[in-house]
């Protein structure tokens, strides 16, 4: 049953009530020295505990110095791998523009702040696109570059060469671009690259010790190892066509090597003839494929010999293609100007080929041949404005030359405007 | 050959035969000061001059129940703790409540989570001990506990330090760390809660009438 409410002031007094009953109700159920007793040792173990949590936090503590510390050395090794790279030409800052035309009497060597290097040929051009902190892109126009990386955990390092593009994965080689007969050259000393072509797909990976040629405008590729050609592959021209799935991503399998014939001996003994002889024998396409570069100039040359031009052609052809970066191939050029000297339908394909020639080696053993059949043959073909240019050149370079005579009397010829 | 006398720069303390020379320690700025240096008597005097307050008062506010002594303890291995961070030496006592009404509030909270959830399917208390040895008292004591455990832990402390305990508002303000005139509002809040449980139980009203009558003769 319940009771009538109770007002603030009845509520207080019988909160009061409640509360002393409680009060006297609840006496200590322990005494007071039994508890000090069981106090003290619980203290005792508390304080061990407290002393343990207590070296464990130094513990803690100074393994968080520790890691403050290592962290705080590795900063160089950071720091170094966030800074972007710089780079310096011949210990000289490089040019504004970054581009890096290099002189025909040295080449000009890039070095790069983590220790990498690129070192230009003389007349090859080109120019650092971007650095990064891990690498950086290069762009290599014309001629032909010997590349150092060092090698680190993350490189990203890319070289643009013509139309090819080059990935580093830390490694050294040497690269050429010939814009003028669009040939690419790669020969990987150490370390792996990858190269993405235009005309191939996927990229080529390559070994140490293997050299890779494209040749753009005859669509061949080449994959040889050292100086003796493993195997060469067609490009197709179009990309989805089959054979295309053919092109090696990896190097095709060894062939056996060439064995030396001494054919320029031959032709030396005047002996072109059995030397041909020889090439029939063995196959034209198989010799031009083939063939070390000794062979294949001594078969060009006994087929010069024998008036077999066209034979002599393609050979010159192959060596420029197969060896791009020997002197035999800039001298091949001068030839092949030569084999096409009379063409019937004009004179565009030799004069090609002496510029290219007079490009490749302007101090070269055949310039004053080279300059003098152009104008001989611009004269011949009624261009003789441009025969008068390269007539005051070749009086400039070799004012007693061979052709020097025939230079003067264009020039002092009436119809001619001084 | 005539013997030096030292002057000494301090009065000379004589005590008698096993007692030790060290100073005593009499106020609690001392026993402070002892627990700061780590003095092997510190903590013993301290649990004599304020354990039994400690006890009493969590006694009153959670029942005397055999877990009390424990708590009490844990008060204790707080304020050694904590002793360090104490500002003013000779605010011993209040510093010490603070952290009792601390681990009082956190008891009580663990017992009501503990009823909701795991102890007791009904919700009712366990039984108590008491010095009373009529049965009317204990039952009059688990039913007032009863009415206890239906006020928060704050009004419960509240109720516990000023009507039991006899402390003042601001002490009681204090120990929970409220402002004066909330821990007033608490009180109040408390009390009328527990005369309204008291007069809806009529076991209760009939025994504390009885108990005021009695009282008046």
């Amino acid at each position: 049953m319940k009771g009538p409410p109770f007002t603030d002031t009845s509520s207080d007094r019988i909160a009061e009530r409640v509360a002393e009953f409680i009060a006297r109700q609840t006496e200590p159920v322990q005494g007071v020295a039994d508890s000090a007793s069981a106090f003290s040792r619980r203290l005792t173990r508390f304080r061990r505990a407290h002393r343990q949590r207590r070296w464990l936090a130094r513990g803690v503590s100074v393994s968080v110095l520790f890691a403050g510390v290592w962290l705080a050395l590795l900063r160089p090794w950071s720091t170094e791998h966030t800074t972007r790279l710089s780079y310096r030409v011949n210990d000289r800052e490089p040019p504004d523009s970054g581009y890096l035309l290099v002189p025909e009497s040295a080449e000009s060597v890039l070095t790069f702040s983590d220790g990498s290097k690129v070192s230009m040929s003389p007349r090859a051009r080109g120019r650092v696109v971007d650095l990064g902190s891990s690498g950086a892109r290069f762009a290599l126009e014309s001629g032909r570059a010997s590349v150092s990386i060092v090698p680190r955990q993350q490189t990203h390092w890319t070289f643009d060469v013509g139309p090819f593009v080059v990935t580093v994965h830390g490694t050294s080689f040497d690269v050429a671009w010939d814009p003028a007969e669009a040939v690419f050259e790669l020969e990987l000393v150490t370390g792996s690259v990858s190269v993405t072509s235009p005309i191939n797909e996927p990229e080529i990976r390559l070994r140490p010790g293997q050299t890779l040629r494209v040749n753009l405008r005859d669509h061949t590729s080449t994959i040889a190892t050292g100086a003796v050609a493993i195997g060469t592959a067609q490009m197709p021209e179009r990309a989805d066509s089959p054979s295309r799935q053919s092109v090696p991503g990896e190097a095709p399998a060894p062939l056996p090597a060439w064995s030396h014939r001494g054919w320029s001996n031959m032709v030396a003994e005047g002996k072109a003839m059995a030397v041909l002889a020889d090439v029939e024998a063995s196959g034209l396409e198989t010799v031009l494929e083939r063939a070390d570069s000794d062979d294949l100039w001594a078969l060009a040359n006994a087929a010069r010999y024998a008036g077999r031009f066209e034979i002599a052609s393609r050979a010159l052809t192959m060596q420029r293609t197969r060896f791009p970066s020997s002197s035999r191939s800039r001298e091949a050029a001068f030839l092949l100007g030569r084999l096409h000297d009379r063409d019937s339908e004009g004179p565009a394909r030799a004069l090609k080929w002496y510029d290219r020639y007079l490009a490749e080696a302007p101090n070269g053993a055949h310039v004053s041949d080279a300059l003098g059949r152009k104008i001989t043959l611009l004269e011949r073909w009624k261009r003789r404005d441009e025969a008068v240019v390269v007539a005051e050149e070749y009086l400039r370079r070799f004012p007693s030359g061979t052709y020097a005579r025939a230079a003067r009397a264009l020039l002092s010829a009436p119809t001619v405007r001084r | 050959m005539p013997q030096r006398i030292r002057r000494l720069d301090r009065p000379l303390h004589l005590v008698a035969d096993g007692e030790s020379t060290q100073p005593r320690l009499q106020t609690d700025a001392d026993i402070v000061r002892a627990l700061r240096e780590d003095d092997a008597r510190a903590p013993t005097m301290l649990w004599e001059r304020y354990s039994e307050t400690v006890r009493r008062m969590l006694a009153r506010a959670l029942g005397p129940r055999p877990e009390v002594e424990d708590i009490v303890q844990e008060v204790f291995l707080r304020v050694f703790v904590r002793v360090p961070s104490l500002r003013d030496p000779s605010a011993l006592r209040p510093f010490i409540l603070s952290i009792a009404g601390n681990v009082l509030k956190w008891e009580i909270r663990r017992r009501w989570v503990g009823r909701r959830i795991r102890l007791s399917t009904t919700g009712s208390l366990p039984e108590i001990e008491t010095t009373a040895d009529d049965p009317e008292s204990r039952q009059a004591l688990q039913r007032c506990y009863v009415i206890l455990e239906t006020l928060t832990a704050k009004e419960r402390m509240a109720f516990v330090f000023r009507l039991m305990e006899g402390m003042t508002t601001e002490e009681v303000a204090a120990a929970l760390s409220v402002s004066a005139s909330t821990a007033k509002r608490l009180v109040n809040r408390a009390s009328v809660k527990v005369a309204e449980k008291v007069a809806d139980d009529p076991g209760l009203r009939s025994f504390f009438a009885l108990s005021a009558a009695e009282k008046r003769r």
